[in-house]
């Protein structure tokens, strides 16, 4: 078995995972660069809560069927604390702040997810 | 010529290939819980060095598809219990069921590199890893992440590659 550490084809492969992850991109929505207002909290695709990002520094809890994870907003970002699910990857995702970010914890079933204008926010907001 | 790898010659394992499974499967092991130590963070849980599938896809070259399988789900059941999770453990089966499979049927057309065939397993497994995340959280946003596990596993992916062609290399 010859083992050449390159070949030639390889070039089609590079090219095939960046129209992947380019793919990836552009199917999730994209990023937006302006910043948002309004963080949502969604458990299972539904709506718990919402929270002001320009309402200065707070803290927060969110309770779901499946645990509870706690969160923190400061400069206009929000960020995952700490959370009772087994691994607390949620706590790794870093402050988002922009349409388009998202945190998760996926044991909870739960997203957090930034909206911009003022015609996003929804009835209810928690202060 | 004759082909130097261990083959399995039907039936029941051979002794030879049961040793080196086990072997492998030992490393990979070893190298999972390495990138324990080292947790990345750049903002994605679930990020890894990728080092455990150096034994994946020498397991591939050398042995076979049957063998390489059978230590991706050891080493992934193992290292689910003993440093993850029960969710880590299913992103992990997500993402190897489809490197393996991808990697399996590059290998089996001949055209690419062992190199190649490594980094799209590295960036298939975190592809799978991805997929099973925004699955569960019922929310696409998940793939906006894809991109930069994208890069850290093909660049993994073919560090990996080079370190099993020289040692393949030097086996025969």
């Amino acid at each position: 078995m010859k083992l050449p550490l390159f070949k030639k084809a390889d070039i089609l492969l590079v090219a095939l995972l960046l129209v992947l992850g380019a793919a990836c991109f552009a199917f999730a929505g994209g990023k937006s660069s302006e910043n948002g207002n309004v963080a949502i909290v969604t458990v299972d695709g539904e709506t718990v809560g919402t929270y002001l990002l320009t309402e200065g520094n707070y803290g927060g809890r969110v309770d779901t069927l499946y645990g509870s994870n706690w969160f923190l907003v400061e400069n206009n970002t929000i960020k995952v604390v700490d959370a009772d699910c087994p691994g607390k990857d949620c706590t790794q995702f870093h402050a988002i702040s922009s349409p388009g970010q998202v945190i998760v914890c996926v044991p909870h079933h739960m997203t957090v997810s930034i909206t911009g204008g003022d015609e996003d926010i929804p009835d209810a907001v928690v202060r | 010529m004759e082909e130097k790898r261990l083959e399995n010659t039907g039936g029941k394992a051979s002794a030879n290939t049961l040793t080196a499974c086990a072997l492998l499967a030992a490393l990979a092991l070893i190298f999972s819980y390495i990138e324990y130590l080292v947790p990345i963070n750049i903002g994605v849980p679930g990020v890894k060095i990728g080092l455990a599938n150096i034994c994946v896809v020498m397991a591939l070259y050398y042995l076979g598809i049957k063998e390489a399988a059978v230590i991706n789900l050891i080493r992934i059941a193992l290292s689910a219990l003993l440093f993850g999770n029960l969710f880590s453990g299913l992103y992990a089966l997500a993402g190897a069921v489809l490197s393996l499979t991808a990697m399996a049927l590059l290998k089996r057309s001949g055209r690419f590199s062992l190199t190649a065939v490594s980094m799209t397993g590295g960036a298939l497994h975190n592809f799978g890893q991805i997929a099973a995340a925004a699955f569960m959280a019922r929310n696409i946003k998940v793939f906006l992440y894809y991109p930069v596990l994208l890069l850290f596993g093909a660049v993994a992916g073919i560090f990996n590659g080079i370190v099993c062609t020289l040692v393949l290399r030097k086996l025969k």
